[in-house]
């Protein structure tokens, strides 16, 4: 039997995003075949998605990791380690003074 | 796309292990893998680069100090961008007590088109491209901020929906329900429609 409108709403929003089992796209597709407003809504919310996938990616500053770094030996070690932030020191170099 | 899902080098949970262990190059190793993803998180939440520069920092000290409490059974993706999350929404909630320049949103748009070609001296299809991101962009910063995180890590990040249940600590049904509201909000929102979202 064919999904109504309002059921192969939630089903569609689902659908894009591959978190539905194969007997409901099997509806949901047999569904959107027939039914040109659920067909314009499902292209519509496609085109939405791939529109938010495809913005910039927005890049830390060069340097993020180093920045970083220099702040952990501030901070207390994590638990367990068997060394006591050498490595740090030695990664960083010496401190600089004032 | 979520970097939990790259197959090549060890998982970042046994990078977690190692780095407890005491290998040096394994937290150096976590920063690189999840620097550019948390860092866009934040800067699409908070839209100011240096706002996104400090909770992404924030966000990797806070690992660094709670590594030992992380559960090596679970997966270390959702624990780290449950941290972002929070930050994230903390932040937000501390910007809220201060005045903001109206100008200020404006001059950060640009910042963020520094980093591509400058449309309106490429070709018109270019021109375009760059009108649909903002459009785009400003439909996204209209959705109120719970229901924005859920977009933003479902669709640049990749996370399935159980991932950002654990990453927001909400119910399935609620990530649900809240994707597809804001979807339907920015479908319409783009159309020139308005549709109420609780915040």
């Amino acid at each position: 039997m064919l999904m109504k409108c309002e059921e192969v709403y939630h089903f569609l929003q689902a659908y894009l995003d591959g978190e539905i089992g194969p007997e409901e796209e099997r509806k949901l597709e047999a569904h959107v075949r027939l039914c040109p407003s659920c067909k314009k809504k499902l292209f519509s919310l496609q085109g939405l998605i791939t529109s938010i996938e495809d913005l910039d990616e927005a890049r830390p500053d060069e340097g993020f990791t180093k920045r970083l770094i220099e702040r952990l030996p501030e901070i207390a070690e994590p638990a367990r380690r068997t060394d006591r932030g050498g490595f740090w020191r030695r990664f960083l170099g010496p401190r600089p003074r004032g | 796309m979520s970097p939990a899902r790259k197959p090549s080098g060890p998982s970042d949970e046994a990078l977690v292990r190692r780095s407890l262990d005491g290998d040096r190059w394994a937290f150096t190793e976590i920063v690189d893998r999840y620097k550019g993803p948390i860092y866009n998180v934040a800067y699409r939440m908070l839209r100011q680069r240096e706002d996104a520069e400090d909770v992404a920092q924030e966000v990797f000290l806070h690992v660094y100090r709670a590594l030992d409490k992380f559960d090596l059974e679970q997966r270390f993706s959702p624990w780290i961008y449950r941290i972002a999350s929070n930050l994230c929404l903390d932040k937000l909630r501390k910007n809220k007590n201060v005045t903001i320049s109206l100008d200020a949103p404006l001059a950060e748009d640009r910042g963020l088109y520094r980093q591509i070609p400058d449309a309106a001296e490429g070709p018109p299809e270019l021109a375009a491209n760059a009108e649909t991101r903002r459009e785009i962009q400003a439909a996204i910063d209209a959705l109120p901020e719970k229901y924005r995180l859920i977009v933003i890590l479902r669709h640049t990040r990749d996370l399935a929906y159980e991932e950002i249940a654990e990453a927001m600590d909400l119910p399935l049904g609620t990530v649900k329900t809240r994707l597809f509201r804001a979807r339907e909000f920015l479908r319409r929102y783009l159309e020139g429609q308005r549709m109420d979202l609780e915040d």
